[in-house]
């Protein structure tokens, strides 16, 4: 009886977070189904999967998703269809056409192209884009309420129209469970840090060599190396120090999952995190840049750049509409393996890289993290100046008594 | 009791069975999570294990890489691991190329010959490639200098062998 009480209270408790309102809620999680999906096609713009046709058996693992594929005898055709379907579905998605249909042919197409990479070389970070924020979506099938073609045929055939502005629960729902999977990640990562055999803390000068090896790697590759990283290496209190904290950052991620101060210094730690592992220790993580957008309020941003309502398809008949996103769906999804134009369009012709793109990153987080620790630091502050005037006024109230 | 109750009339049936079901998919990928360990089989349910259990040396006084140069109608291109596969899954590249000059097993070699002609002509976009030949590329490596390493300037360059295009032009066969 008391386990189960204690599950009950438990759940209670899970509701209550999952159900809390989030400002903003549909209108930023519409306007995220758009980021995603440029995210996604700028993602896809460097990765060519033709080049894993014919790739011998002996690079590949076993991964179930893709075991009933042959895939040493699919051509090169294959793949680029792959890719091209997996493109013209986040064309529909981006302009929010049968929203729930493109989410689920995004995760599954995905899902199937990811695998294939993975199997020949796995890449952590991509799980989050690939799998858990489209599945999440999927589940509560709400990202396409607001700035889609949906939500305005819908709206033009007599509906309700959704306020951006709405705040309910059940538009962050999927973003919430990103959270919890992303707070799950980094805690494995820290646990992996410290058990299971690991070398991270007990062997003298591991980080110190991989900071080192970085640089190598980077000068081979022809990347900017790290002018820091001898001076760094040499001082081992200060690796040891370094090692320590990643460990307690990525330990304690999961404190993110609290709403507000907390969330807002942990996200943007984890924005500057990643970004100074791809700037300066060629750590290739960037896929996971998109799982953070979730936590940006998309909306307010809009209104600042754009008060008011957006009514740019107003004249527009809504079947012109469709047609225009679906010839634009096929269209994207031809081109995109006929020459390099569309994918070069997308990187700004490499410009936009998986490196470059954190350099306005690092700036802006190392902004908000500023913000988010003097919000931090004030409430702290007034945490403990409450306990001391509690502190101050109970023997007064006892005399009193 | 009274608050939990308060919850449940306020989610209407659809919101309610959507969170339902995302807790019980978060569940299944929680449990999911402990079970993977490190293995990648169960993708997407993986872990983040990195560097986790690492073993590493100070660097050693000399790295090298593997460089392809391929001659299509007399012009020279150099490809590197970079150019087959995005940052990060560059590796396998450099795996491909490695047993594409190695003769300990002829038809893994050829295999991967094959596989490399194929996508050199994909990179390049053209039909017919001259020749291909690998070079290892060695530089002398100071790693608390800045730049660890001159990359315009190796102190070696091993040619590991060589082939024409034609001759692997084929489509990929099983192996013999």
């Amino acid at each position: 009886m008391m386990t189960y009480g204690i599950f009950r209270r438990l759940n209670v408790s899970v509701d209550a977070w999952f159900t809390a309102s989030e400002t903003n809620a549909a209108g930023r999680t519409g306007l995220y189904r758009i980021v995603f999906s440029v995210f996604y096609l700028w993602h896809l713009s460097s990765h060519s999967a033709a080049n894993l046709a014919g790739l011998p058996d002996e690079h590949r693992s076993r991964v179930l998703l893709v075991e009933w594929i042959q895939s040493t005898s699919l051509s090169p055709l294959f793949f680029e269809l792959l890719e091209s379907s997996l493109v013209a579905a986040l064309v529909i998605l981006m302009f929010g056409y049968r929203v729930r249909v493109a989410t689920a042919a995004v995760l599954i197409l995905g899902c199937l192209y990811e695998a294939c990479f993975v199997s020949v070389d796995a890449e952590h970070s991509t799980i989050l884009l690939t799998f858990y924020i489209p599945f999440f979506m999927l589940l509560a099938d709400r990202w396409g309420s607001t700035y889609s073609l949906d939500a305005l045929i819908e709206q033009r055939a007599g509906g309700p129209a959704t306020n951006p502005g709405d705040s309910s629960w059940y538009y962050f729902l999927p973003a919430r469970a990103v959270m919890v999977v992303l707070a799950a990640l980094f805690f494995s990562s820290a646990v992996f840090k410290v058990a299971f055999g690991a070398t991270w803390l007990t062997r003298p000068g591991l980080l110190a060599n991989i900071i080192l090896d970085k640089n190598v790697k980077a000068a081979i590759l022809e990347l900017p190396v790290n002018p820091l990283a001898p001076t760094l290496a040499q001082i081992p209190q200060l690796v040891d120090t370094l090692s320590y904290l990643v460990v307690l950052f990525e330990g304690t991620f999961f404190l993110a999952l609290f709403k507000g101060k907390l969330r807002n210094f942990y996200i943007s730690l984890a924005l500057i995190f990643h970004s100074a592992n791809a700037l300066w220790f060629v750590v290739s993580f960037t896929p996971v840049l998109v799982v953070y957008g979730l936590f940006v309020d998309w909306q307010t941003l809009r209104e600042r750049l754009r008060p008011g309502q957006i009514s740019l398809f107003e004249s527009v008949p809504s079947r012109s509409l469709v047609w225009a996103t679906l010839i634009l769906a096929v269209g994207g999804g031809i081109l995109w393996n006929y020459g390099t134009g569309l994918r070069t369009a997308i990187n700004l012709d490499g410009l936009l890289n998986w490196r470059t793109i954190w350099y306005p990153v690092l700036l802006l987080s190392l902004v908000w993290w500023l913000l988010a620790s003097r919000d931090l630091v004030r409430s702290a502050g007034g945490i403990l100046d409450n306990l001391r005037s509690r502190q101050t006024t109970l023997p007064a109230d006892s005399r009193r008594s | 009791m009274a608050h939990h109750d308060q919850l449940d009339n306020r989610l209407h049936s659809t919101a309610r069975r959507q969170l339902r079901l995302t807790k019980a998919a978060l569940l299944v990928v929680l449990v999911g999570l402990c079970v993977v360990e490190l293995r990648i089989t169960a993708w997407p349910i993986v872990t983040w294990p990195m560097y986790g259990r690492r073993t590493t040396v100070f660097p050693l006084p000399s790295a090298s890489a593997i460089e392809l140069r391929v001659t299509v109608d007399r012009r020279l291109h150099k490809l590197t691991q970079v150019d087959f596969f995005p940052m990060g899954r560059t590796s396998v590249a450099e795996r491909a190329m490695q047993y594409a000059f190695d003769d300990t097993d002829p038809s893994l070699r050829d295999l991967h010959r094959t596989y490399l002609v194929q996508v050199v002509k994909r990179i390049l976009r053209t039909d017919e490639l001259d020749t291909l030949e690998g070079w290892r590329l060695e530089w002398v490596v100071d790693p608390l200098a800045l730049p660890p390493l001159d990359r315009a300037r190796p102190i070696r360059e091993v040619r590991l062998g060589g082939f024409s295009g034609s001759r692997y032009s084929g489509t990929m066969q099983g192996r013999p």
